[in-house]
């Protein structure tokens, strides 16, 4: 019956390799008769020839592709059941490890999702990486970004060939009105072709033609989605409407997504071209474009700046000196100090993710070794190395599946939270999502990290001998250099925890500093609203004046107003103006011309307000036309003036050309911002002008908020068609300018809280895992007489000192992350040492209580069960 | 490898795939090796059915777990080429399935039969 020709013996190897497809431990109990069975299969087909061999082996190959991965399936499902079963047996292991697991993958990718989405999610358009934004420089001042003018924008785009298209856009706010109804709306002044630039689809209708933003077509209007749902419910019905733009008509021709990105609060977009008669230095201009195919930005940056240049040498006046170049659309969009600010958030959620990281691993190690005996009997009964390997391995992957879900849930939820209250603070708030890359990040390291220390016992297990291993003296060696292990994982875990506290602690403190600045006047009880009204209503100043006139006096009858004032801008509005200004005509650069922010007012306004006359006096309204009075912040004056040459009376050039008399001084003020200190400001009378938005400044009696409703019919009363917009108390409007800030405080300050929580279960941890595992020494010693009180010190100072050398590491490294903190402080250095101790003090607290409470179960311990049971 | 507990009723395992459903009946008159066991399946159905080893040893490695089989040492078999194979044998318990198979299968063939579905008799 033998058969030793070749062919059975190709099959019969092609079989053994074949083999190789199922489980080794099936292979090894299966594989020797299943291969002689495939042999005496082949020799009987060949010899009968019931079947064609070759439908023969395609059924054996099918066999085996099935069979093999059943059993595979056989042997998870078998690892999986084992698994969970021993995690059971220990619960407060499974929950603190599934509880850290799933705040350290849920905070982390909570967080990565929502800088993803802010700053690092591609912008929605065609090809994104090749959107740029052209900006002016000028170089000799180190200004590296103006925005454009007019004229210059339009000789780029005659000159320059790195570009598909390039367009121009100028923010502009509108009374948006149909049907009456007026209302505020952010508004966009764009080229015609921005949109196919741009690569974005309409919700519904089209975009701009090409040439509608010509004069005499430019009568056509997108309104973002934002809008659109807002007012209309998502009617689609509203395109071809008619509506009034600032009381101009407009076809509304299409829908556009609110989320563009590089700008947000933007309801209205109208077509616009510069006017090349407009004066080339006027620069007001965002310049955006789109590189051609294989063009990159330095290549379109090098020639931009050589058609600067030669501009610069054409038209001297306006452009001698003023360079340009490009810079990728991203950069433009994420500010310097978000993206400062948001790079400490990550740095800190990544700490975070360390300790939760050290975490894992320490009660992963200390289950692992307190499992060391049974993985070594199992050895010594025979279980294989792959096999135990495997069973420590499923182990860990269930665990970090269920944390795995448990946080996925946790992130999903805090995105939620976070949409709805970051909404204000953050661009593209709505867009938050759970982000798949990171998440699959936090997944894996945690993973990982589970998975490595979950290991480490059990190859322990497998390089010992096995009869040292079964000798308890023989464990205490790997039981020594394993506690040191996790020794070293709470000192780092408290490092960790003690950095992100006192970063926590510095940025609170910071902006209480901020909160409580003083700006200039008292910021309680103090209401701002903005009104803007239509031109074609009120084309001069003088229609302006009275209407205005009229308002205040509306105003001011309110119950509980005690004075009201106007400016064209409030303390901390969003709307900035300055101008060079000094005592001689002010050229550019020279050093006794001024750049001061300039504001129209009413002498109410210093009423309103309550800042301090410091000399002279406010306007009145006798005031001759050709006085052209002015008044100056202290600050100007002692710029100007700085030898104490009396100021009033003197005469001072602003940059637009005029001359102004020096009538009056008043008391500086933080015109933008919390942190920049207060603005050098010079305050121009409304005998002078208008300005088309004005902001009413209305101190009142008592609370300001309930007035907001009443403000708003004293204005329609005098004229229902004009909107009243950014309708808030001072205090709201300040605080809004410190959003970051607090943002910042709130988060670093959650981590920090997580962090110390981590940690504290970390050192308790370990500590309850000692005193189990010393049950007998302990109660030795409580036998022969110690008592418990000295035995609860001794282990608890055992953690202890873990913890201050954890401390000590920490604030070691917060004095060092203190300099990528410095940025993000006010008020308070990076390393105030009394924030350093308030941390300290409080987290040896924390640490006290974490290594007394497992200590204490050492008195619990009933001296001759102990000793029994051991 | 796992005794059958106790309490556990032939009926819990049923129905049975066919492939296991056929190494018991194989396995019925006489204790066999796994060769042997896919010759007498095919013979048994005319070659209708055929077992390769794949589905053969997995399906024992099954009821080798569940108690339906039990595993005899090695010898040789003189009738093939003499090399020693593993011999297997139906536990009782084995066997009360495979009859609680075949009265599962009698009542569902009787069903079909009150249907009239009956088979063609060449």
């Amino acid at each position: 019956m033998a058969d030793r020709s070749p062919s059975t013996s190709i099959a019969v190897r092609v079989y053994d390799a074949l083999l190789r497809c199922y489980p080794k431990a099936f292979r090894e109990e299966y594989g020797r008769h299943m291969r002689n069975d495939f042999r005496s299969q082949w020799r009987f087909e060949r010899a009968h020839g019931g079947v064609p061999l070759a439908r023969f082996a395609v059924s054996v190959l099918a066999d085996i592709t099935m069979t093999a991965a059943r059993e595979h399936l056989h042997v998870l499902n078998q690892d999986l059941r084992v698994a969970w079963r021993s995690l059971r047996k220990a619960p407060a292991f499974t929950v603190a490890a599934v509880a850290t697991l799933a705040l350290g993958i849920g905070a982390t990718t909570a967080m990565f999702s929502i800088v993803y989405a802010v700053l690092l999610r591609p912008l929605p358009f065609r090809e994104p990486a090749r959107l740029v934004e052209l900006v002016e420089t000028q170089p000799r001042a180190n200004i590296d970004a103006y925005a454009v003018s007019g004229p210059n924008f339009l000789s780029w785009r005659e000159r320059a060939a790195s570009y598909e298209a390039i367009s121009a856009l100028w923010e502009e706010s509108f009374t948006f009105a149909e049907a009456g109804n007026p209302e505020r709306v952010g508004g966009m002044r764009v080229s015609a072709n921005l949109w196919s630039m741009l690569g974005v689809r309409t919700i519904a209708g089209r975009t701009f033609d090409t040439g509608e933003d010509q004069p005499g077509r430019e009568q056509v209007a997108l309104i973002g989605e934002g809008l659109w749902r807002r007012r209309y419910a998502a009617d689609a019905g509203v395109v071809g409407r008619t509506v009034r733009l600032s009381g101009q008509p407009h076809t509304v021709i299409g829908i556009v997504p609110d989320d563009v990105g590089f700008t947000s609060g933007v309801d209205v977009w109208v077509p616009y071209a510069p006017d090349p008669r407009m004066p080339r230095g006027d620069r007001r201009l965002t310049v955006i474009g789109r590189l051609r195919p294989g063009v990159g930005v330095a290549q379109a940056s090098a020639e931009l700046d050589r058609i600067a240049d030669a501009l610069g040498r054409e038209f001297p006046k306006s452009n001698e000196h003023y360079r340009a170049r490009v810079r990728p659309l991203t950069e433009m969009i994420v500010s310097n100090d978000v993206d400062g600010a948001l790079k400490v958030l990550l740095a800190a959620v990544g700490l975070l993710l360390l300790v939760a990281c050290a975490n894992v691993a320490n009660l992963v190690l200390t289950r692992a070794t307190a499992r060391t005996p049974e993985l070594t009997l199992r050895r010594a009964l025979g279980a294989s190395a792959a096999r135990l390997t495997r069973q420590v391995l499923t182990e860990s992957l269930v665990l970090g599946a269920v944390g795995g879900v448990a946080g996925i849930a946790l992130a999903f939820a805090a995105l939620q939270v976070a949409r709805v209250t970051l909404a204000g603070e953050l661009p593209r708030a709505s867009t938050f999502a759970l982000d798949g890359s990171v998440l699959l990040f936090a997944l894996a390291v945690t993973l990982i990290t589970s998975v490595a220390f979950g290991l480490i016992p059990a190859w322990r297990v497998l390089r010992t001998d096995l009869a040292d291993a079964l000798r308890p003296a023989g464990r205490v060696v790997s039981d020594r250099s394993q506690a040191r292990l996790r020794h070293a994982f709470v000192i780092g875990q408290f490092c960790l925890a003690t950095m992100l506290a006192i970063g926590a602690t510095l940025l609170a403190q910071s902006l209480a500093r901020l909160l409580s600045v003083d700006v200039g006047f008292p910021p309680d009880r103090l209401m701002v609203a903005s009104i803007n009204p239509s031109p074609d209503k009120y084309p001069t100043p003088d229609h302006a004046g009275a209407f205005y006139g009229r308002v205040a006096d509306e105003v001011r009858a309110l119950p509980g107003v005690t004075s009201v004032g106007l400016a064209s801008t409030a303390p901390f509005g969003s709307f900035w103006s300055s101008m060079e200004m000094g005592p001689t005509r002010p050229t550019a650069g020279l050093p006794e011309s001024l750049r001061t922010d300039w504001r129209i007012v009413t002498s109410d306004y210093f009423r309103a307000l309550d800042v301090p006359v410091r000399r002279g006096r406010l306007f009145a309204d006798s005031d001759p036309e050709t006085l052209r009075p002015i008044i100056l912040g202290e600050s100007v004056v002692r710029r100007l003036w700085p030898d104490g040459v009396d100021p009033i009376g003197q005469r001072v050039w602003l940059g637009n050309g005029q001359v102004r008399t020096v009538i009056g001084i008043v008391g500086d003020v933080h015109q933008r911002t919390l942190d920049a200190g207060r603005t050098p400001t010079m305050y121009l009378p409304t005998t002078w002008t208008w300005w088309p938005t004005m902001t009413l400044i209305v101190r009142t009696a008592g609370a300001p908020a309930p007035l907001a409703a009443s403000l708003r019919d004293a204005v329609r009363r005098v004229d229902p068609d004009q909107a009243v917009f950014d309708v808030r108390t001072m205090s709201a409007q300040m605080q809004a300018t410190a959003a970051q800030s607090q943002l910042n405080a709130r988060l670093l300050g959650l981590f920090a809280l997580l962090g110390l929580v981590l940690g504290g279960v970390g050192v308790a941890g370990v500590l309850a895992d000692a005193v189990a595992r010393r049950r007998a020494e302990l109660a030795l010693r409580m036998a022969l007489g110690a008592t418990g009180r000295r035995v609860v010190r001794e282990v608890a100072a055992r953690g202890l000192v873990l913890c201050v050398w954890g401390l000590g590491l920490g604030l070691i490294g917060a004095l060092w992350l203190g300099r990528a903190l410095s940025g993000l402080l006010f008020g308070v250095t990076a390393h105030d040492p009394i924030v350093f101790s308030a941390v300290a003090i409080v987290l040896m607290g924390v640490a006290a209580i974490a290594c007394w409470l497992p200590a204490s179960r050492v008195t619990r311990i009933d001296p001759a069960t102990a000793l029994r049971g051991d | 490898m796992r005794a059958a507990d106790d309490d556990e009723r032939p009926e819990s395992l049923l129905p049975l795939q066919p492939a296991a459903f056929h190494i018991l009946v194989a396995l019925a008159e006489t204790d066999r090796h796994g060769y042997a066991i896919m010759q007498e399946v095919s013979e048994r159905t005319g070659g209708a059915i055929r077992i390769n080893p794949g589905t053969l040893y997995t399906t024992i490695r099954r009821l080798l777990d569940q108690g339906l089989l039990l595993e005899l040492d090695d010898r040789p078999d003189p009738s093939e080429d003499d090399e020693r194979r593993r011999y297997y044998r139906l536990t009782p318990f084995g066997r009360a399935v495979a009859r609680a198979e075949v009265a599962r299968l009698e009542r569902m063939t009787a069903l079909a039969r009150q249907a009239g579905i009956t088979p063609k008799r060449a």
